[in-house]
């Protein structure tokens, strides 16, 4: 570690004074922070697929990194120009297969009874398409706690949890009660659970009724990526 | 610093999501105000922070778990925030002072930051040569020290001092003028 490490703001340093403080408790404040804008970026995420480009460095990546190979920008370049070459080739047919044989529409000859041929394989997907029941997207629950005041715990139910009043716990952070959880595509019901015992629904979504005790439920809909 | 559990960085790097939400949790307002005094507009912050994430979430598993993860965190920021910048090609603009609650001092800051004087760092941050301003914020703000800012900048230690004494030289003048002026 250098001496630059301990070299902190709050070691004797020429530049501090008593401006410089006032300027650094001036900017150090943090501000408000929108949960959607984080759930923007979560969701973001979600639906981000790896670009060919992305897939073929984090394939090369990982075989240097098995193998150890420290290698400069430009010779993964061309490793990696290599490689797409000869996946072109071998996708194409125009590489010999596993067991050696050369396809008959790549040779120049006629095609020979003598000689073994076999179509190319198609190329299976590298990534089939995700089950849509499987994906889940995060949700950001949000209350103000002013909805709830005085509570101490505040916890989110729902049938994404299967109703269990303890299984989502919320946290409050600047007056605000809020949590991400991920949960499938679709239509849900839920409800914030106060201090284990009082329900209530949340006041910025719609509402509908708990079918079989009548309580106030709230209504999200969950858009699949 | 980051106080983010290491446990939950190499998480993420597995790819768990919620180990990820985290870090976006824990890293959002510092990253949200460090754009935002670059920036100088919310709208355009907010923008570059989520670039940011994910690009973050995109190299991730690349990224060295033995290295300090803040300074490469805050080159990813600010590089989404000088393309952004150059992008928008515009001064930068005083942040509306409703933006900033002046009453959340840190429990670093042992002075109460008197509203006046808020918008006039802000205002005064917004005249700064960007490559200044960017400087003074990541060591004076941030915390990082000349060796982690060579790793979000790129420029040399003796460089990012010099832009560091020149932000304070800068501040102190105007500063100091403008309350003359009051």
């Amino acid at each position: 570690m250098s001496n630059d490490m301990h070299n902190r703001r709050h070691d004797p340093h020429p530049d501090d004074d008593v401006l410089l403080q006032q300027v650094r408790a001036a900017l150090t404040p943090m501000p408000e922070v929108d949960r959607r804008a984080i759930a923007r970026i979560l969701t973001a995420v979600v639906h981000r697929q790896p670009t060919r480009v992305e897939r073929l460095r984090a394939w090369w990546d990982h075989v240097t990194g098995r193998i150890g190979v420290a290698t400069s920008p430009f010779a993964r370049g061309v490793a990696l120009a290599a490689a797409a070459l000869t996946i072109g080739f071998v996708a194409r047919g125009a590489l010999p297969s596993r067991n050696g044989t050369i396809p008959a529409r790549v040779a120049n000859a006629a095609p020979d009874a003598t000689v073994p041929t076999q179509t190319s394989p198609a190329l299976q997907p590298v990534e089939g398409a995700a089950e849509r029941a499987e994906l889940r997207v995060p949700v950001q629950f949000v209350l103000d706690a002013r909805e709830a005041a005085g509570a101490t715990t505040l916890h989110v139910v729902g049938d994404f949890n299967d109703w269990d009043v303890s299984a989502t716990p919320m946290s409050l952070e600047r007056g605000v009660w809020s949590t991400s959880m991920p949960i499938t595509p679709g239509r849900h019901v839920y409800a914030f659970v106060v201090d284990g015992a009082r329900w209530i629904a949340d006041p910025r979504t719609p509402q509908t009724k708990d079918a079989d005790f009548g309580r106030p439920m709230s209504v999200v809909i969950v858009q699949a990526p | 610093m980051s106080s983010l559990d290491p446990r939950i960085l190499r998480k993420a790097q597995q790819g768990d999501r919620d180990s990820f939400a985290l870090l976006v949790e824990s890293y959002y307002p510092r990253a949200l105000r460090f754009a935002m005094q670059m920036l100088g507009r919310r709208e355009d912050a907010e923008e570059a922070v989520q670039d940011a994430f994910v690009r973050v979430h995109d190299n991730l598993a690349r990224f060295r778990e033995d290295a300090p993860f803040d300074p490469w965190f805050f080159r990813i920021l600010g590089n989404r925030c000088r393309t952004l910048a150059a992008k928008r090609n515009r001064h930068h603009e005083l942040i509306d002072y409703g933006d900033l609650p002046v009453d959340a001092a840190s429990e670093d800051a042992p002075y109460e930051p008197d509203p006046a004087f808020t918008r006039h760092v802000y205002r005064v941050l917004a005249e700064l040569p960007a490559e200044q301003r960017e400087a003074f914020l990541l060591h004076h703000v941030n915390d990082l020290d000349y060796e982690e800012m060579t790793i979000v900048t790129g420029a040399k230690g003796s460089t990012l001092r010099m832009r560091v004494k020149r932000a304070i030289d800068a501040l102190r003048v105007r500063l100091r003028d403008g309350a003359l002026h009051e």
